[in-house]
């Protein structure tokens, strides 16, 4: 699917002022919206041939955003927020030591219907059907369910536009030996996303990891920081919620 | 009218002006105890656990009206020594009447104390063979929404001496399947070919822990091989029904054969 985006042209994260008949494409994805006597119509098909038709009664135009959302509403929101990455290699990180990666992380996109009070989500849809699956951070007994991606990390290329945002991890080892990491799982709901108008470049606030042992074992805390938004193009999609606590894995992190 | 009030009814020591300030008194504590039930269900009951705010209210409610009916008769002097008297008679009656009656009260009294199933829950009474929701935990009976919509209301004392089965203790539930292949097929291809379907069109199956495979039997006709797959605790619906239609398919796809049962037979020459 990544080569096709490539090589296809798809509509941008951007706010359309729908007045008549229009098409949205996005990767495996065909959206229409269709004039009718009293309103609009809205018809959207996935890459698993789901398809779903809605109503929207209206007697002007109407207003349709399509912008990137956090990863937490496909196939049902159910994981209090955790998310749940998988590395496809594991990273080591060397004794007592600082070290910055950047990592893709799945987005959803959202379509909302603009108006002057409100925008209200209309339809959420997902370009790789594989991130709308769950996983338990812990044992059956007593885990956490979250929601799943396998990721890998960011070097210097661009991630595939509609299916993933960049974040970047900070992550200091406290301990006085090497650690390999292989997943992290934090509360994705208290980060926000990034995205640019007539763009598809997404991004999503940072992280910081302390690798830290106590008399439980080793741990990984990781707390949240804001994306440095140097570029005043950069607008928020979804806002998440305002937490500043962290989240600690203490339940393995290989 | 004062002397009507001052009435002696049956020669039993009570007037009419009695009844009529006992009546009062006890309408002001019906009146006093609903005040009382609705403060409470809106200012505390939303901070506690269903079935706990549901037990305060009734106990709250109950209580202020016992209370106000012990404090009616004991201060208009109405002597109930004669009922106690009366219930010592019916006593032992009444108690072998109500056996099963008072078994059930104590029973509702400890499954609010012990608490081992709660309101909203999903449970399996295995002695009565019943699945369903809890829908409500009374004193003498509880309430259980059947998976196909009906209400069966078991009495307490089966639910406290059965063994329950509760679904609340962990986010995830696993559920098992069996599937047979032919002796001609390749055991780890199956298990590729069942694991890639179940990642890909299964939804809600979990991809940690993934499916796990275990071949459980070299059975007359196939290789019998468990499947287990763990998915989220409330989505048995989006997972148990379509899991066989999976397997099969994908197995069918790679030509893997699922063998009806066979015999071989020899001829004797």
């Amino acid at each position: 699917m990544s080569s096709n985006i490539e090589k296809e042209s798809y509509s941008f994260y951007d706010t359309y002022v729908v007045d008549d008949d229009i098409d949205i494409k996005l990767p495996g994805t065909k959206i229409q919206f269709k004039k009718q006597d009293n309103g609009f119509s809205y018809f959207r098909e996935d890459s698993e041939h789901n398809s779903i038709e809605k109503s929207i009664p209206s007697l002007k135009s109407i207003q349709v955003t399509i912008a990137p959302v956090l990863p937490i509403n496909l196939p049902a929101k159910k994981t209090n927020g955790l998310i749940f990455l998988r590395l496809d290699k594991q990273i080591m990180i060397t004794p007592e030591s600082n070290v910055e990666i950047s990592i893709k992380v799945p987005i959803e996109i959202g379509i909302f219907i603009k108006s002057e009070l409100s925008s209200d989500m209309l339809d959420v849809i997902t370009c790789e059907p594989m991130h709308s699956r769950f996983a338990l951070y812990g044992v059956p007994e007593g885990g956490k369910l979250c929601m799943f991606s396998k990721v890998s990390q960011l070097y210097d290329k661009n991630p595939e536009p509609y299916i993933w945002a960049k974040m970047k991890i900070t992550i200091k080892n406290e301990l006085k030996q090497g650690i390999k990491i292989g997943k992290f799982v934090f509360p994705i709901t208290s980060h926000k996303v990034y995205f640019k108008q007539k763009s598809t470049e997404v991004h999503i606030d940072d992280l910081n990891a302390r690798i830290y042992s106590d008399i439980n074992g080793e741990n990984i805390e990781l707390t949240k920081t804001v994306f440095d938004e140097n570029d005043k193009e950069w607008q928020v999609s979804d806002a998440g919620t305002e937490s500043t606590g962290s989240f600690v894995m203490d339940k393995g992190f290989d | 009218m004062l002397e009507f009030l001052s009435t002696d009814i049956m020669d039993s020591g009570i007037t009419v002006w009695q009844i009529l300030i006992s009546a009062i008194a006890v309408a002001i504590g019906v009146i006093v105890a609903r005040i009382v039930r609705m403060v409470f269900q809106k200012k505390f009951a939303p901070t506690m656990p269903a079935h706990t705010a549901k037990n305060m209210t009734k106990f709250l409610y109950y209580g202020i009206i016992v209370i106000t009916l012990l404090g009616v008769t004991t201060s208009q002097g109405i002597d109930l020594s004669g009922l106690v008297v009366a219930g010592g008679i019916f006593g032992v009656v009444i108690g072998f009447a109500t056996q099963s009656v008072v078994s059930n009260l104590v029973s509702g009294i400890f499954l609010l104390v012990e608490k081992p199933i709660k309101i909203k829950e999903n449970v399996e009474i295995q002695g009565s063979n019943l699945l369903g929701k809890v829908i409500d935990i009374g004193i003498f009976s509880t309430k259980i929404q059947l998976f196909d919509g009906t209400l069966v209301r078991v009495p307490n004392q089966t639910v406290f001496t059965s063994e329950l089965r509760t679904f609340g203790l962990s986010e995830i539930r696993r559920t098992d399947v069996f599937v047979g292949i032919s002796y001609n097929d390749d055991i780890e291809k199956a298990i590729k070919v069942m694991r890639n379907a179940i990642a890909a069109k299964v939804q809600y199956a979990l991809i940690e822990p993934g499916p796990q495979f275990f071949v459980t039997e070299l059975g007359d006709n196939s290789v019998n091989i468990k499947v287990q797959v763990w998915f989220p605790r409330d989505d048995l619906l989006e997972v148990v029904p379509g899991l066989l239609k999976v397997l099969k398919n994908a197995l069918d796809e790679a030509g893997i054969e699922i063998p009806y049962p066979q015999r071989v037979i020899h001829n004797a020459k």
